[in-house]
């Protein structure tokens, strides 16, 4: 008992050590200016021809150098970068021009065959982000401009060439590491653990499920940014707040408006940017799995049944709700629709007439994502009003996509993200065509009135010309959408950090989040 | 003349000759010496390689007929409803456009080369993930075990003492506070009064952001640092992992203290302490050499299966505390139906339950040779 008495002793001491052992300088380290961020991630690639969740945006911005860019968090000006823009009259010819000297992390001179080969690679090796180039050829001219050739007036070029899946990647070293142009492309795993890019960031280390660290590029040409390294960390949502008031973070990604409004505004400041995100309810218009969920005079019922400001008021300060699925932020986004008002007599005629008779209907919604088990009660207490019975099925992220992707759903709750601010890219909203396509048990033309009502006004978004017109094209479309489409738009978030307020120029973009080589202190 | 070779009496026998040949004639009738201690083990392991097959068949099985498409979370719904060609792409790459049975069987190929496959989640190798994320539980689990059997067993033993007085009903108390709190609340309170509050141990993670992790040699940073001659990052990390370890030693005292106890009092009222008390041996020899030892046995078994439980990781803990762990690599492999990650980590778990078994039997058949004998 004497010994065990002593060996506990023993114990204690070291858990006194252990409290005595915070912070300070590890001699082997040095002192150098660490920005710690705590994220939720969400990543599945850090290959940035691959990579195409909030994560790997957010890192690749600050590793890989795209030819055009935002500056900010402001979307709506494209600014030069690694090249310089000009698009011909009928946008279907871009070309750019290379704009003064980049290097590459291994000290390397960013070429026009590093981005030709770049955006061949996003084309050819058949990951997530590879639509963007879909129907674009991309030719070197000389060694100091290249163009992109679309088969019909893409004036959304520009945006596309912004978006991090188009990083500049060194050809030689991705290549070297078996890289191909072809899906059977190798490099995924080379270029998780390595960067090759010019940005003013590389990586240090990464672990795609718990921390990712960048340092210095030492050759980057741009202005040299504050801090010497930055650590991304993936915390859990429900401890980042913690986290971030006890000093082991700078930076909070994923703090909830309830927590947000509860720190000490002199210490903590909160930095916002509009999301690009919209929520909306999605119907299944495959007959035989959505049942009721297919008619639509029940899809109208449900859009008559929901009393949308209190949506708003449960999501927080600065939610927005655009009328149609294109974001705020976006041109072509549109603020209301007669088709989307709280109206429960409204919604009982449609309901009426629509043959329900009273069977529980089920909604599917993804159970990690802040809120929406709430909002999903809220929409099925507002519906359950006018005589709608909604089950409630919550489900993991993936189980979701997946029950989706089959048709398997009635009702689920879903979002986009842009991967570019244009409208051009919520075209996946609209019905599959099956000559492009192929067959789909989706909402596809040809197999539903409501989808061969939406096609004119699809072909005159696409075929617009100039900037006006194309802005009343996509709002035409939205609103057809709205009166015959199997979609709800709930909400656009608003996005925010939370940060230390002795940090200087934070900006949240609405496409890759934080830029953190503008971050100082 | 006669034929000596048959008729002949046997020559006489030298002293010597005689006692060699009894040595011969005695070691010809002499029972064969046995080894039932090495014979077990061998008959052990050989169970055990069965069982991690038996593990790896269910767990290969059970992972691949969820009925949810692995690919789905890996295809945005733009590709997934206009891009069949990247689709099928995706899912050739993930292996998902292949039977079953011959999954199986290339999975089983690979894993006698240890092989897990790749993880879609990560896109390391399974091997290299879980050979990153075990040290940082192993690294808490030791501390964690340590600390649960030394304090479980001296107030495990100090209850059975002083049976039925007022400590034993406290420590009693303890013990069921300890089972009936959820582990999750546990550590967040943990978090927010010992960080957030009083400031007496730091934050989630291994290490504070500013330092660098010394150089990887065993994965374990307090090893690390020390074999590194790193003072401050030992520190440093000695204060990040003592608070998860606290929070976890504390969810575990419970049921290890109501089972000493058990064990303890047990052992007291057998046949040989009550021998031994009624020799006259002092109070003291009697609870080490007689209830202490005999209650070994017990508390070896029980203390085996809790170290399997912490090397299998605790997701809880490990999600609040940011300790990037198995626990917490297992729940984002489920989350993200990461297939080839699920099963390599219900794997690696299952083969951390086998051979802790395997061993922990071991050691109870050299404690107790009524065992190896049996």
């Amino acid at each position: 008992m004497r010994r065990l008495c002593a060996l506990a002793v023993s114990v204690m001491c070291c858990v006194s050590l252990g409290a005595c052992g915070n912070g300070g300088n590890s001699a082997k380290g040095g002192a150098s200016k660490t920005l710690t961020i705590d994220q939720t991630f969400a990543l599945s690639s850090m290959d940035p021809q691959r990579a195409f969740e909030a994560t790997g945006y957010e890192v690749n911005h600050s590793v890989y150098e795209t030819a055009l860019t935002y500056k900010g968090s402001d979307l709506t000006k494209i600014e030069p970068s690694v090249t310089t823009y000009k698009m011909n009259d009928d946008n279907t010819v871009l070309t750019l021009t290379m704009n003064g000297e980049h290097k590459f992390s291994d000290g390397k001179t960013v070429t026009v065959d590093d981005i030709v080969y770049s955006y061949q690679r996003l084309q050819a090796i058949k990951g997530n982000p590879s639509y963007l180039l879909d129907g674009i050829t991309v030719k070197k001219v000389d060694d100091k401009s290249l163009t992109l050739t679309a088969k019909s007036s893409m004036p959304q070029m520009p945006s596309i060439l912004v978006a991090p899946p188009l990083s500049i990647v060194e050809k030689s070293v991705v290549e070297k590491n078996g890289g191909k142009l072809s899906p059977e492309d190798g490099a995924e795993k080379y270029l998780t653990d390595n960067s090759v890019g010019s940005g003013p960031y590389m990586y240090d280390k990464v672990a795609t499920d718990s921390s990712i660290i960048l340092k210095r590029n030492p050759y980057y040409t741009g202005d040299k940014p504050y801090y010497d390294r930055i650590v991304l960390n993936n915390v859990a949502a429900t401890s980042q707040k913690m986290n971030l008031e006890g000093g082991n973070a700078d930076i909070a990604e994923n703090i909830s408006q309830d927590e947000s409004s509860k720190m000490d505004s002199n210490s903590f400041a909160k930095v916002s940017g509009m999301s690009l995100s919209t929520w909306f309810l999605s119907f299944n218009t495959y007959a035989p799995n959505a049942g009721i969920a297919a008619n639509t005079d029940f899809v109208s019922a449900m859009k008559h049944a929901i009393d949308y400001d209190k949506i708003l008021e449960l999501i927080g300060p600065d939610t927005q709700r655009p009328a149609g699925l294109i974001p705020f932020s976006i041109s072509g986004a549109i603020k209301s629709d007669p088709n989307l008002t709280y109206d429960p007599a409204k919604a009982k005629e449609y309901l009426a007439k629509s043959g329900y008779d009273g069977s529980e209907v089920k909604l599917i919604y993804s159970d990690e994502t802040a809120h929406l088990s709430e909002v999903a009660q809220l929409v099925q207490s507002d519906v359950k009003k006018v005589g709608i019975n909604i089950k409630l099925d919550p489900q993991t992220p993936a189980n979701r996509l997946s029950q989706s992707r089959e048709n398997k759903t009635q009702i689920s709750i879903s979002n986009w993200g842009a991967d570019y601010p244009d409208p051009a890219n919520y075209v996946s909203f609209l019905p599959a065509d099956p000559a492009k396509d192929g067959e789909t048990k989706g909402w596809s033309y040809g197999k539903s009135d409501t989808a061969d009502a939406i096609k004119p006004y699809a072909e005159a978004a696409e075929n617009a010309k100039d900037e006006d017109s194309r802005i009343k094209a996509y709002e035409d479309l939205q609103h057809k959408l709205d009166e015959v489409g199997p979609y709800i738009p709930l909400y656009q978030p608003s996005s925010f950090v939370m940060i230390k307020s002795s940090l200087k120029n934070v900006t949240n973009n609405g496409i890759w989040g934080i830029d953190y080589a503008a971050v100082s202190a | 003349m006669t034929n000596t070779a048959e008729s002949a009496e046997p020559a006489a026998q030298s002293p010597e000759d005689g006692a060699a040949t009894a040595r011969k004639a005695g070691a010809d009738t002499a029972p064969k010496r046995r080894h039932p201690l090495a014979r077990y083990i061998i008959r052990r392991f050989f169970v055990c390689v069965l069982l991690v097959w038996g593990v790896g068949t269910i767990t290969f099985f059970l992972t691949n007929v969820v009925p949810a498409d692995p690919a789905a979370a890996l295809i945005s719904d733009k590709v997934a409803k206009s891009n069949p060609e990247i689709v099928a792409a995706i899912r050739h790459r993930m292996g998902l456009d292949q039977p079953l049975r011959v999954r199986y069987f290339i999975y089983f190929r690979n894993l006698l080369h240890g092989d897990l496959g790749t993880s879609s989640l990560t896109t390391n190798p399974v091997s290299r993930d879980l050979a990153r994320a075990f040290p940082a539980t192993l690294e808490l689990s030791i501390i964690v075990f340590v600390l649960t059997v030394l304090i479980s067993m001296f107030l495990g033993l100090l209850a059975a003492i002083h049976k039925k007085t007022l400590l034993d009903k406290i420590i009693q108390v303890f013990s069921l506070f300890s089972i009936s709190m959820p582990g999750f609340w546990v550590a967040m309170l943990a978090f927010y009064i010992f960080f957030f509050r009083l400031h007496w141990f730091s934050g989630g993670g291994r290490l504070d952001s500013s330092l660098v992790p010394p150089p990887t040699v065993t994965g374990m940073y307090l090893v690390d640092s020390l074999l590194n001659d790193d003072p401050v990052a030992f520190t440093n990390a000695l204060s990040h992992i003592m608070l998860p370890a606290l929070t976890l030693t504390f969810l575990n005292l419970g049921s290890l203290i109501r089972f000493c106890r058990q064990s303890a009092i047990e052992a007291e009222q057998s046949d040989y302490t009550l021998g031994a008390r009624a020799k006259g041996l002092p109070s003291r020899t009697v609870t080490i050499r007689y209830v202490f030892r005999g209650a070994s046995l017990p508390i070896l078994n029980m203390t085996g299966l809790t170290f399997g439980a912490l090397l299998s990781g605790a997701v809880l803990t490990e999600t609040v505390f940011s300790w990037h762990g198995i626990g917490e690599y297992a729940y984002n492999a489920a989350t993200s139906l990461d297939l080839n990650g699920i099963m390599g980590s219900g794997l690696l778990v299952g083969v951390i339950y086998i051979f802790i078994n395997f061993f922990v039997d071991i050691l109870c058949g050299i404690l107790d040779p009524r065992v190896r004998v049996q």
